[in-house]
């Protein structure tokens, strides 16, 4: 996983007990991107650059993902919010704006949640969040048949391990509109980080730890946020249900869906998602 | 008589026809051949979705219905399915597409040990079930087609959650013992074949899990001959 992009520093940070891996570059009001799964910061490239003209991008990779420690504990999402905050904390960040998508959208709103203050601005993508009034319902989705394969402990691992490029390379295939977006090459990305030691048990722990999320997000929607968000979503996946989804923990949402496009907003359709998310942040 | 189901063992794995009610066509067919009209019918686990689809197309065929540590799609299978209601993992992991395949291929083993000796519903005495019976099952899922054959065995779940809502409108008019095991599906099994049949009996085997013939040979072998003396059947 050496790969790069030019005027952007990566950097460990600490964050509590744990070291989070970041990228960051640019300059203005702070933007911190949160990646899902099977991914790492690397999902952000095609439209950093562009953000980084107008703000300063901090794209990390969560606990379990890329560089970032790998804990035995402390998955949930409102951990993962912990070690986002104590990171933009350590790059001196007391206020920034925050964009996730997958589980890393579920880490934005339990950011959002959990640090009111902190949270100037939240962008949502394409995903189902805990907490959601369809969450448990959406276990029967065929589409989500990987949720209970994750949560299952210790077995997932065994079968994944040395075939990260065929699981990988499948879970992209089902769930991509513009296959032209997802070459060969950027798949084995995203299959080395997940071969790295741990890594594979990380990104398993996000998903064992959603019985927790979602009774946290329960107790928090009762609260709902008044920050802008916007919620976007693929067409052909999330983005027909996203906003009314997130109007159950929110006052003030906007979005829809990018055209022709399956799960992989940056990456598919990276000029309408800046565009989209440079008008929200901007406002 | 004791068939390897289509796609198992070492009967043939057919390109389709995995949905239940196709199956049950050809176990009739298998049957008809040895000459037979009218027989007892036992199955376990998804054999008992098998047989279920048996006699409920051919009620006058079948004496009687024993059916083991089993449940049925449309009849309380979709709880044991649900994870965020304590079901099961392995159902929408065997119905995902060739990446099931994928990951189990080689580790077909690995496999079936994890589903004998499992946590939940597995073996009460992880012993009872010996390595090598172990590596035999292991050994049949590693023959070409096999692993394509016994997914596909839950891909057509939801083919036949139609076709049993149309037959359990008809209560099965046989006798029906419903076994299950203790540290398996307890009492499930049962309360499922009641909403499809009207003279049901029904077993616990205790101190035992999901695979009742391995675990508990004789007792189960027990409460099936008992059933069968016991119960008369209406002849036809």
């Amino acid at each position: 996983m050496s790969y790069k992009l030019d005027d952007f520093r990566h950097q460990l940070l600490r964050a509590g007990d744990v070291n989070i891996h970041a990228v960051v570059g640019g300059d203005g009001p702070p933007l911190v991107l949160l990646h899902g799964w099977p991914q790492t910061w690397w999902e952000w490239r095609k439209i950093m650059p562009v953000l980084a003209e107008r703000h300063t991008v901090v794209a990390l990779d969560l606990r379990g993902a890329g560089h970032s420690d790998c804990t035995q504990g402390g998955y949930d999402k409102a951990s993962l919010a912990k070690d986002v905050h104590g990171a933009m904390g350590a790059l001196g960040f007391e206020r920034y704006a925050v964009c996730g998508h997958d589980i890393g959208a579920m880490v934005a709103l339990a950011l959002a949640f959990t640090h009111r203050e902190a949270v100037t601005r939240v962008a949502i993508l394409d995903a189902p969040m805990p907490g959601w009034s369809q969450w448990e319902a959406n276990f029967a989705d065929p589409m989500v048949w990987h949720f209970a394969f994750h949560m299952k402990r210790d077995l997932p691992e065994r079968l994944i391990y040395g075939r990260e490029f065929d699981y990988v390379s499948v879970f992209f295939a089902d769930r991509t509109f513009n296959h032209g977006a997802l070459p060969v090459a950027e798949v084995e990305v995203y299959a080395r980080a997940m071969a790295k030691p741990g890594n594979t048990r990380g990104g398993l722990e996000w998903y064992r730890a959603f019985p927790e999320d979602h009774a946290n997000a329960l107790g928090w929607k009762r609260d709902p946020l008044t920050m802008p968000v916007l919620a976007l979503g693929g067409d052909r996946r999330w983005g027909p249900k996203i906003v009314a989804m997130l109007e159950e923990f929110a006052t003030n949402v906007s979005g829809g869906s990018i055209r022709e496009c399956g799960h992989w907003l940056a990456e598919e359709r990276p000029a309408e998602t800046t565009k989209a998310l440079l008008e929200f942040f901007a406002k | 008589m004791i068939p390897d189901l289509p796609g198992f063992g070492f009967t043939s794995k057919p390109d389709s026809g995995f949905d239940k009610k196709t199956i049950a066509q050809r176990l009739r067919d298998f049957v008809r051949a040895l000459g037979l009209s009218r027989i007892a019918l036992a199955g376990h686990d998804l054999g008992g979705h098998v047989a279920y689809a048996y006699a409920a197309q051919w009620p006058e065929e079948v004496s009687h219905l024993v059916f083991i540590e089993s449940s049925l799609p449309s009849f309380g299978q979709e709880e044991a399915m649900d994870v965020s209601k304590g079901g099961s993992w392995h159902f929408g992991f065997n119905m995902a597409g060739d990446i099931s395949e994928e990951l189990v291929r080689g580790r077909e083993k690995l496999f079936v040990e994890h589903f004998m000796r499992r946590e939940k519903v597995g073996l009460f005495d992880s012993n009872s079930v010996s390595d090598a019976d172990i590596a035999y099952y292991a050994r049949a899922l590693q023959r070409p087609g096999a692993l394509r054959s016994s997914f596909s065995y839950y891909r057509t779940l939801p083919i036949d959650r139609g076709d049993n809502l149309v037959w359990g409108q008809t209560p099965l008019p046989m006798p029906v013992l419903a076994i299950g095991a203790d540290w398996g599906y307890g009492p499930a099994s049962e309360h499922t074949i009641r909403r499809v049949a009207k003279d049901v009996q029904g077993a616990i085997i205790r101190r035992c899990g999901h695979y009742p013939a391995e675990e508990r040979p004789s007792e189960l072998a027990r409460v099936i001959i008992d059933f069968l003396a016991k119960t008369k059947s209406i002849s036809r």
